[in-house]
């Protein structure tokens, strides 16, 4: 292991849904990234749109750390990386059967229908596509500690949240 | 500590991992009658069918055991549980123990009617099955028993090229997991390619050496092979003998901490009596993903690390002629007793059934669309009310820290 791989220990993709326009740009950058196609069915981040609440929620894996996907896979292939605590799977092994999908709450395990196995996002080796690819920067990367102290200030004042965030058009921190 | 293993399942295999993951000095050893390294029952109708090839199916690798340090004795079985000595008797050898987890699984039953010893009959279990059934080059196939793995057994053969006949006893397919109109769906879909036969039952098997007619009280269908899918029954010989208590459906006893009732003798998988997470009754899991969460309580309690079994969900989805299938939870049939409201909504590709118990979803069946049921599903294993979710999905705060409830908007939004 590389000192750029320990260094980004635990780091996670947050979201900050007050932020999202619902644009999909995230999704296009995913799957193009993952698949080589174009196509926001393809990719591993789902934007859940709640217009009665002018809301566009970006949904992806957690990375949870007792995951249901992991008990529910038949095929044992889920596994939680000692060293980041991301949740991974042995993608050559898996036989489609959505069971991990459906076990988990988000439903953030996705078919990836060319390849025929389920997949989730792997946090693309350390520099997410998505989150340094959102206009809005909606979707942050960070630690959980640095994600908890934003999100108490949050708590304080949104506005004041809004306002921490970059105004360069790139997420990244 | 020396902790042995009986059972080389998806239950003896989690709890042997568990275990090396939380202690690195423990001594495990793992026994088992069959000699095969682990492997995926649930992948097993998905060789059959020509998707995937047999040694996708095997989980660990000889270099895997040997970086977990696990002792293996596969290939005999223990005959013998003495507990007030600790040991366990092969033909061959004495195991001794500090802690025992038994995962000892189950066994598909033939039922003794006259033919099941012919040549030609066979069940779905163990990789050396799925090599015998290939070998037989099946062509005109009878499956009897319609649960989830003789549907999954049906279609694969089919896939094969095979003349599949579905023989159920019961009114219905997969009665344990749908309610009567979604089962009725799902037979429709299968009827395209499988005779479906539901209210039958295998009378007889004729033939000289090899099998040549099925006969049920109303048909006699010709075959050259039988594949019993009808259910199976808990190992628990070893367990009952050494005086361990068994439950009333037959499995062995166990608590909260997947503990039998012999203090430091734990059991999980298909050999336990566990209980349902909504009703609280015992219950028979036979589930994957059961068998594994239990082996984590029970390996965890073996170390002495609290941990409690929440009860078991079920979670089976199917795909049926390239239909996905998914049912979840308890049908009607389970739910005799409670006054359970039943959501349905069907158009021409797709339908759901959601079965709700007050302000509880206790239930979920789905065909042709499973995408966002896994809200559902933890509504279900969680026994989240109703009524917050749609109090959470009204709040523009709230929703985006509990974002895993509006999935179920869509299943939810059709009622009241
Ligand atoms: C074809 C098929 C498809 C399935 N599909 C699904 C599915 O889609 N989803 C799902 O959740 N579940 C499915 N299941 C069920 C699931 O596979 C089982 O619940 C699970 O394998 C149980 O694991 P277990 O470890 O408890 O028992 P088993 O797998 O039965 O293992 C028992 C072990 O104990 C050993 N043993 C028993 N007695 C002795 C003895 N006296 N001495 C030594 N060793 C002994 C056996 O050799 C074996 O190694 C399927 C099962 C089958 C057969």
């Amino acid at each position: 292991m590389n000192s750029k791989k320990m260094g980004m220990r635990m780091k996670r993709i947050f979201v900050n849904a007050e932020a999202c326009t619902g644009c999909g740009l995230c999704q296009l950058l995913c799957s193009v990234h993952k698949t080589g196609q174009w196509h926001p069915a393809l990719a591993r981040i789902k934007i859940k749109e709640m217009p009665e609440l002018e809301l566009n929620v970006p949904v992806l894996c957690l990375h949870c750390s007792n995951p249901p996907c992991e008990v529910y896979c038949v095929m044992n292939l889920i596994y939680k990386d000692p060293n980041t605590g991301y949740t991974l799977r042995r993608e050559d092994k898996c036989i489609g059967c959505r069971a991990c999908e459906i076990a988990c709450p988000f439903s953030a395990a996705v078919m990836d229908p060319i390849r025929e196995v389920v997949v989730n996002c792997d946090l693309c080796e350390g520099d997410p596509l998505c989150v340094s690819g959102c206009p809005e920067g909606a979707l942050l990367y960070m630690e959980d500690s640095e994600a908890g102290e934003r999100k108490r200030k949050a708590a304080v004042s949104l506005g004041a949240w809004r306002a921490s965030r970059p105004r360069d058009g790139r997420g990244s921190l | 500590m020396r902790i042995v293993i009986v059972g080389n399942g998806a239950a003896g295999n989690e709890a042997a991992v568990n275990l090396r993951k939380l202690d690195s000095h423990c001594e495990i050893v793992m026994l088992a009658r069959e000699s095969y390294p682990a492997y995926s029952a649930c992948a097993l109708p998905d060789v059959l069918a020509g998707w995937i090839p047999l040694k996708q199916t095997f989980l660990l690798k000889e270099e895997d055991y040997a970086r977990l340090k696990i002792e293996r004795s596969f290939g005999q079985a223990v005959n013998k549980l003495d507990l007030s000595e600790k040991c366990l008797q092969t033909a061959e050898t004495v195991y001794h123990y500090d802690r025992l987890i038994l995962a000892t699984g189950s066994q598909p039953v033939i039922p003794a009617v006259p033919g099941s010893d012919l040549a030609g009959n066979f069940v779905v279990k163990t990789p050396g099955d799925i090599e015998r059934i290939l070998a037989h080059k099946p062509k005109q196939v009878v499956v009897v028993g319609a649960g989830n793995i003789g549907v999954e057994t049906a279609s694969a053969l089919r896939n094969r090229g095979c003349r599949v006949s579905l023989v159920e006893m019961k009114d219905r397919i997969m009665p344990l997991l749908y309610d009567q109109k979604p089962s009725a769906l799902i037979q429709k879909i299968l009827e395209e390619g499988i005779e479906v036969l539901t209210g039958e039952r295998v009378s007889r098997i004729s033939g000289d050496t090899h099998i040549k007619v099925v006969h049920t009280q109303g048909q006699d269908i010709n075959a050259d092979t039988v594949i019993w899918a009808a259910g199976v029954r808990q190992n628990t010989d070893i367990a009952r003998e050494a005086g361990l208590s068994i439950g009333s459906l037959g499995g062995i006893q166990v608590d909260t901490h997947m503990q039998s009732s012999e203090a430091g003798v734990f059991a999980c998988g298909d050999c336990v009596e566990s209980f349902q997470v909504f009703t609280r009754k015992p219950c028979l899991s036979l589930l994957w993903s059961s068998a594994k969460r239990q082996a984590q309580v029970a390996a965890r309690n073996c170390l002495g690390y609290l941990d409690e079994y929440e009860g078991s969900c079920s979670l089976l989805i199917e795909d049926i002629m390239g239909i996905p299938c998914v049912a979840m939870g308890l049908n009607l049939e389970a739910l005799q007793g409670y006054e359970v409201e039943v959501i349905e909504q069907q158009d021409e590709n797709e339908y759901f059934r959601i079965l709700m118990v007050e302000d509880r979803i206790v239930g979920f069946q789905a065909i042709g669309k499973v995408e966002g049921s896994g809200a559902i599903f933890t509504m279900i294993k969680k026994g989240t009310p109703v009524s917050e979710s749609r109090k959470v999905l009204l709040n523009r705060r709230l929703v985006p820290n509990l974002a895993w409830y509006i999935d179920s908007s869509q299943y939810l939004s059709c009622s009241n």
